[in-house]
């Protein structure tokens, strides 16, 4: 394989990310997405990131917070 | 010295000593903006009028019965997420355009309570997210950022434009520009100071709080802004006490924790350098100090980045993604992207915090109070998006920012940052405290006692050598 044929593969696969980020923007009822579709992505992939470490706790049966009163329990 | 080099307490005894009215400390303040904030940018509107009015009325005030109290008479500042009945609360942003605020704050109904002369409302980043604030310069080197989201409180205060600003704090939006801009500002514990008539960024992590000279200053101010507020469903129920009524006690006798894990880690060294100094200094002046680890510190950041996103987008909606909504390509991106976390993240990160606050409890039954850094790096530079270490790791200028500031927004612990000293390129550097719920008293005395032993607190930055070496700020309308 060629640095073309990476090259290429990688431009495919960044552009098909875009799609699917446009799509899962629209199902979400956003209609008009923001024109530069890098920095949703990047703030996208933090958020998943942030998901990843919390699927990695062991939270038992605790219960969430008391939003008003975090500091309560 | 001129009136408006006179931090709080200073002001508040030349005005009851009658030897400084408020109408010629106002004056004095209006000046000195009109000299420097063409550089620093701090102000987004100077309510000129309004302010002399009401500084004419204080006099008269306290020439019949006397000052009402410390903020009787001495300019404030608000950050522009404040509502002020009949004005724009611009928060940052064009989509603002055309907004009118119907009633005032509770914040701005205590201090007009209190007798503080309002002038002026001051530069936060747009809607309070992010840590830059564009178009304020920090006052200690114009080619640095004061940091933010309250931004233009921390600069207005560093550079002598009234010595209190109001700001807020959802991931270290006043103790993150506070640190930068070496003054002292103060985090409370969630729910203390009402947010009745703040621009929310998210709810369950939105704090209000001061921004001033010194931990005493501060403690005047939540003096009149802390207690309860029947219509703010997230206030507290607790009276506020006297933030005042513990400021003498010095040092002896408090254990300080150090953490040994997570607020050194991946900090710059010069910041490390001058924390370990100022906790050295704290254990001469008669604190003991033991090393703790934080409990589950390296998991918080996930979690209130999280709860942090899905408010704001819940508190947004669609509005950012309509055309021409007026928010900017950045903050809209943010926004659409936080849209799609799921709801079962959102609740998986509310009880990581439940767990999260139990075991910070259980901390404090060891130590009365924490100390570190309040913000990993020095400011960064003006239009940058990263901060570069001195080992050449490169960060995020958000997460530079804002992690070691998260912990006291996650668990609503109260924090303070006071200055203690620089790093070699000259930039303020923050010694963060932080305690047990409702402990303000005990988090300020500290401050306090570091403030009596050190003098940082009391530099200023040389404006004038610093506009000749550096120039003017953006004359371009940033958002807000």
């Amino acid at each position: 394989m060629t640095d073309s044929h990476i090259a290429g593969g990688r431009a495919r696969a960044a552009a098909s990310a875009d799609e699917d980020l446009a799509a899962l923007l629209r199902a979400a009822g956003i209609d008009h997405p923001p024109g530069d579709p890098k920095p949703a992505a990047e703030a996208r992939a933090m958020f998943r990131r942030c998901a990843e470490r919390l699927a990695r706790l062991d939270l038992g049966d605790t219960p969430p917070a008391t939003v008003f009163a975090p500091w309560q329990r | 010295m001129e009136p408006f080099e006179l931090a709080l307490a200073e002001a508040a005894a030349s005005i009851a000593a009658r030897e400084l009215s408020p109408v010629e400390l106002l004056e004095s303040v209006l000046a000195r903006v009109a000299a420097v904030d063409g550089s620093v940018g701090a102000f987004v509107e100077l309510m000129e009028d309004r302010a002399r009015a009401a500084a004419r009325q204080a006099q008269e005030e306290i020439v019949r019965a006397g000052p009402r109290g410390p903020l009787h008479g001495v300019p404030v500042t608000l950050k522009d997420l404040y509502d002020i009945a009949g004005l724009r609360t611009g928060a940052g942003s064009r989509a603002r355009d055309g907004h009118v605020a119907t009633a005032d704050a509770a914040v701005t109904e205590r201090l007009t309570r209190a007798g503080a002369v309002l002038f002026g409302r001051v530069r936060t980043h747009e809607f309070a997210l992010g840590s830059t604030t564009p178009g304020t310069r920090n006052p200690w080197t114009l080619r640095h950022v004061p940091g933010g989201s309250s931004g233009g409180s921390a600069a207005a205060v560093a550079a002598r434009m009234g010595p209190v600003s109001m700001g807020t704090d959802t991931g270290g939006s006043i103790r993150g520009p506070a640190a930068h801009c070496g003054v002292s500002g103060l985090k409370p514990t969630y729910g203390r100071v009402s947010t009745r008539g703040v621009v929310p960024l998210a709810w369950s992590q939105d704090h209000a709080g001061p921004i001033a000279r010194t931990a005493e200053d501060v403690a005047l101010v939540m003096n009149a802004v802390a207690g309860p507020d029947p219509h703010d469903p997230a206030c507290a129920d607790a009276a506020a006490p006297d933030f005042t009524a513990r400021l003498h006690r010095g040092a002896a006798g408090l254990t300080l924790g150090v953490p040994s894990a997570f607020f050194f880690d991946d900090c710059h060294p010069d910041v490390e350098a001058r924390v370990r100094e100022a906790i050295a200094a704290l254990r001469d002046a008669g604190a003991r100090v033991r090393e703790v680890v934080p409990p589950m510190a390296e998991a918080i950041f996930a979690a209130h980045m999280t709860i942090l996103a899905a408010e704001a987008a819940a508190f947004h909606g669609d509005r950012p993604h309509r055309p021409g909504s007026g928010y900017g390509e950045g903050l809209t991106a943010t926004l659409a992207a936080a849209r799609l976390i799921p709801a079962t993240d959102y609740v998986t990160a509310q009880r990581l915090r439940t767990e999260v606050v139990r075991r910070w409890r259980g901390l404090f039954g060891q130590v009365d109070l924490l100390v570190a850094p309040a913000v990993a790096a020095p400011a960064a530079r003006y239009g940058e998006n990263t901060v570069r270490f001195p080992d050449g790791r490169t960060e995020p200028v958000l997460t530079a920012n804002a992690r070691l500031n998260f912990p006291a927004d996650f668990t609503g612990f109260p924090s303070l940052s006071v200055p203690c000293g620089f790093t070699r390129e000259r930039l303020p550097v923050g010694l963060q405290i932080i305690g047990p719920p409702f402990s303000e008293p005990e988090v300020l005395r500290l401050g306090h006692a570091y403030q009596q032993v050190t003098d940082w607190a009391r530099r200023a930055p040389d404006l004038t050598a610093a506009y000749n070496a550096e120039g003017a700020a953006p004359a371009v309308r940033e958002p807000g």
